[in-house]
């Protein structure tokens, strides 16, 4: 329940609605100068180095606080890290960033934002990067070859880019078969262990490591968490908690005609600040939805929506809520062994489903940074 | 960048689960679109090559009436002419995609083929038929641009070309930003876009060929003859004997002065892809080389796939045009066939082959508006800065002709097998 969720959608949508096929101006046909001959298939999905799988943070061993931002999701074995450097329009050439944004004073606005930038990949793949805290830079370097461990470091701020393990771990299957009644299809009621569907893959990955003060503000310790990517001044992306736009923002693909729009693009183009105006409701309308799996084994629904809303100020806006002061996981920030969707499966469906039984990654992780497994060869 | 077989089948059950999860939360049964299409569209998009065709056709001996499967071999088709050339692929498309019936994809795959047989004004309805029905769809916006583009309204087509980019970065957005920089005269610029073109992995190893040929055009354009020849080779290197980097040597081997192995080259090409353009390149290549008896046959040629073009709903007025001014023949024939073209599509390029119909044929001053038309976008295209200078000199202005000669040398002094010699002569 992650934003690659959002990836396969996107893919979808693209792909079922909108011809992927343009079989354009093919030909050379009838003048020499004027054809454009550009190939006729647009793989959907839009750029997946932008499209933003995973945000984790937490407290190190070192104290410090350990920020992870990841993209391009399901990668397969052996493929070197992509991060986009800057997208082309006709007059003008936009530059990406990849932003971790914080709040540390409450409002839901970002008071620190941590922005890395990517040059253009050498011959091997390898792409210089710069790292800057409100547009100063911290520590610029480059990114890793594959399977390497290249580490920027300036003064107490570390940052590595490059291929890793997804440290993501999630039946994915058994959620594609929740509605089935069939044995052993869904992970409802499992007992034991299942399978991880991103058990094999890799991600491109952000990891920086920095000391908390550089985040908080005086006198509190406590942070808010959110990602995006955004081309020039425009937002591509976003996500704080995981699985909040997958699950709560209609975006189904195969919705019949006249139903409602999907709000997904409006939702990766907004900021956490405005999440409880504009998308309330979705979240609560879900939950409803939710929180009646389980009343037919007697719930008692008389508190459903005291619950549900108190849920739904929880949930939004989504923001990836932090103490850099305290080494507890989810929901106190996210680690990157904490299995975020038994978490969110019992709070979401009332306790209807409590895990998916996959209970850790297929590496482990390292003890010292960038702290991801290596990539799978 | 994980566009692999592997995870479009997890990108298809991620759907199908979002699918199910929608249909839950909405209380009622996921909605309503057959999820074979989407299959067939997953291996379409991971797996297309060649010959896929075969296979729809066979499915449609079973289910003849399959809208998915019409639709998706109403679009095979089109990628079948790209590769082979055979104009026949044309017609066997718009049969399918009639059969298909209605929908955003077909809507959008009827305009992608109204734009590839140049007829921009039924592409332009289509796409936006297209865009009716999905407001979003990159490849109706594709269509939308290429249409617009052709009908020489640019400002519009830019903008379909930006909002395509922004909705799907992909080779096919990134070349039309392309081609519109090149439109505009910034060919360092259009190059830089097909190199970020090149950083997204395609799907289909034969659309990063195609994106390293035009980067190929870009610096043969450019008169850049060893950076095209590297381009040309990259293209090479991922597709091996991919006819169309194999022509775009041909071209630097010819610009180059080697015509025997150019000559050789576009032989083999032109048997595998029947383009007129490629068959035009052999003819002059034959002419200049002093190969009389071989050029006349490979004129003959040209005529033969033009024909072949026409009876397959491809408006080939432009080139027919350009070929008889070129050769100073039925000059009057080609002025009406320019008019019409030009009717047709009223763009930069039929702008400039009727300034130059209209200027061989004596009537210079009223080619002159028109090849002033044509230059409007700041393009920085030696032949049209040629036109421009044989037209200044029709007009008696003879300084004005070296300038403009002057200038299509230093954009390209290769632009033409036939033309460089005269434009150098009257650049003195």
């Amino acid at each position: 329940m992650r934003k690659s969720w959002l990836v396969a959608v996107a893919l979808m949508t693209a792909a079922v609605a909108t011809a992927a096929f343009m079989g354009t101006t093919g030909p050379t046909a009838a003048v020499g100068a004027d054809h454009l001959d550009a190939p006729g298939l647009t793989p959907p999905g839009g750029d997946l180095r932008t499209d933003i799988t995973d945000v984790y943070a937490y407290r190190a061993k070192s104290g410090r606080t350990v920020l992870v931002l990841n993209v391009n999701g399901l990668t397969k074995a052996g493929r070197q890290a992509a991060f986009a450097s800057s997208t082309p329009a006709v007059r003008r050439t936009q530059r990406v960033v990849y932003n971790l944004r914080v709040d540390n004073n409450g409002d839901a606005r970002g008071d620190v934002t941590l922005a890395v930038t990517f040059g253009r990949p050498n011959a091997g793949g390898v792409q210089s990067m710069v790292v800057k805290r409100n547009g100063k830079t911290i520590v610029s370097g480059r990114t890793s070859a594959f399977g390497d461990v290249r580490v920027n470091r300036s003064g107490a701020v570390s940052a590595y880019a490059g291929m890793r393990d997804d440290p993501f771990f999630f039946d994915l299957n058994g959620f594609i078969n929740i509605l089935s009644t069939k044995k052993d299809e869904s992970f409802l009621g499992c007992k034991g262990s299942r399978p991880d569907a991103f058990k094999g893959t890799n991600v491109s990955s952000i990891v920086l490591e920095l000391p908390a003060a550089m985040l908080t503000r005086a006198g509190s310790s406590a942070i808010g968490v959110w990602a995006t990517t955004n081309r020039g001044g425009v937002q591509i992306d976003r996500m704080g908690r995981p699985a909040i736009a997958t699950v709560f923002i209609p975006n189904n693909p195969f919705e019949a005609k006249g139903t409602e729009p999907s709000q997904r693009n409006k939702y990766n183009a907004s900021a956490p600040a405005s999440d409880r105006a504009k998308f309330r409701g979705e979240v609560v309308d879900s939950l409803r939805t939710l929180f009646s799996l389980n009343d037919e084994s007697g719930d008692n629904k008389s508190d459903d929506a005291g619950k549900i809303s108190g849920l739904a100020n929880v949930l939004l806006p989504d923001i990836l809520t932090f103490d850099t002061a305290s080494s507890m996981g989810f929901l106190n920030g996210r680690r990157l062994a904490d299995d975020v969707i038994d978490a969110e499966l019992a709070l979401i469906t009332e306790g209807a489903a409590t895990t998916d039984c996959v209970k850790r990654n297929d590496k482990a992780f390292a003890n010292a940074f960038p702290y991801l497994a290596a990539p799978h060869a | 960048m994980p566009r692999g077989l592997s995870t479009a089948a997890v990108a298809l059950c991620a759907a199908a689960a979002v699918a199910l999860l929608g249909g839950v939360l909405a209380g009622g049964p996921a909605a309503a679109r057959p999820p074979d299409d989407s299959r067939l569209l997953g291996e379409l998009l991971s797996g297309l090559e060649t010959g896929r065709t075969a296979d729809y056709v066979r499915r449609l001996d079973q289910q003849p009436r399959a809208a998915g499967t019409l639709t998706l071999l109403g679009l095979a088709y089109q990628q079948r002419f790209r590769e082979t050339g055979d104009p026949s692929y044309l017609s066997r498309s718009e049969r399918a995609l009639r059969e298909a019936g209605a929908g955003g994809l077909v809507t959008a795959g009827r305009a992608a083929l109204a734009a590839t047989r140049h007829d921009f004004r039924q592409a332009l309805v289509l796409a936006r038929e297209a865009l009716r029905a999905d407001p979003e769809s990159p490849a109706a916006l594709g269509a939308l641009g290429d249409a617009l583009a052709g009908l020489g309204r640019y400002r519009e087509a830019f903008a379909a070309f930006d909002r395509m980019a922004e909705l799907a970065p992909s080779i096919a957005s990134y070349s039309r930003v392309a081609h519109a920089r090149e439109l505009i005269g910034r060919p360092a610029a259009a190059a830089e876009a097909l190199e970020l073109a090149l950083e997204l992995e395609p799907t289909v190893p034969e659309y990063a060929a195609a994106a390293l040929v035009q980067l190929g055009r870009v610096y043969a354009n450019s008169g850049r003859i060893g950076d095209a020849r590297r381009a040309y080779r990259r293209a090479l290197a991922r597709v091996p004997g991919y006819v169309r980097a194999e022509a775009g040597l041909a071209w630097v081997e010819a610009a180059a002065g080697d015509y025997a192995s150019s000559a050789r080259r576009l032989r083999g090409v032109v048997d595998r892809l029947p383009l007129p353009e490629y068959a035009i390149r052999l003819t002059e290549t034959l002419e200049t080389a002093g190969r009389r008896a071989e050029a006349e046959r490979a004129e003959r040629l040209v005529e033969a796939i033009e024909r072949l073009l026409r009876a397959n709903g491809v408006r080939t007025e432009l080139q027919t045009a350009l070929f008889d001014l070129d050769r100073g023949h039925r000059l009057a024939g080609a002025l009406a066939r320019a008019r019409e073209a030009h009717r047709a599509a009223p763009n930069i390029f039929s702008e400039d082959v009727l300034a130059w119909a209209l200027a061989r044929n004596g009537r210079c001053g009223e080619a002159l508006a028109y090849s002033r038309r044509s230059l409007r976008l700041g393009t920085r295209d030696a032949l049209l800065f040629f036109h421009r200078g044989m037209i200044e000199r029709c007009l008696g202005r003879r300084a004005e002709a070296r300038t403009w000669f002057r200038r299509a040398l230093a954009v390209n002094p290769h632009f033409s097998l036939i033309w460089s010699p005269v434009a150098a002569r009257g650049a003195r």
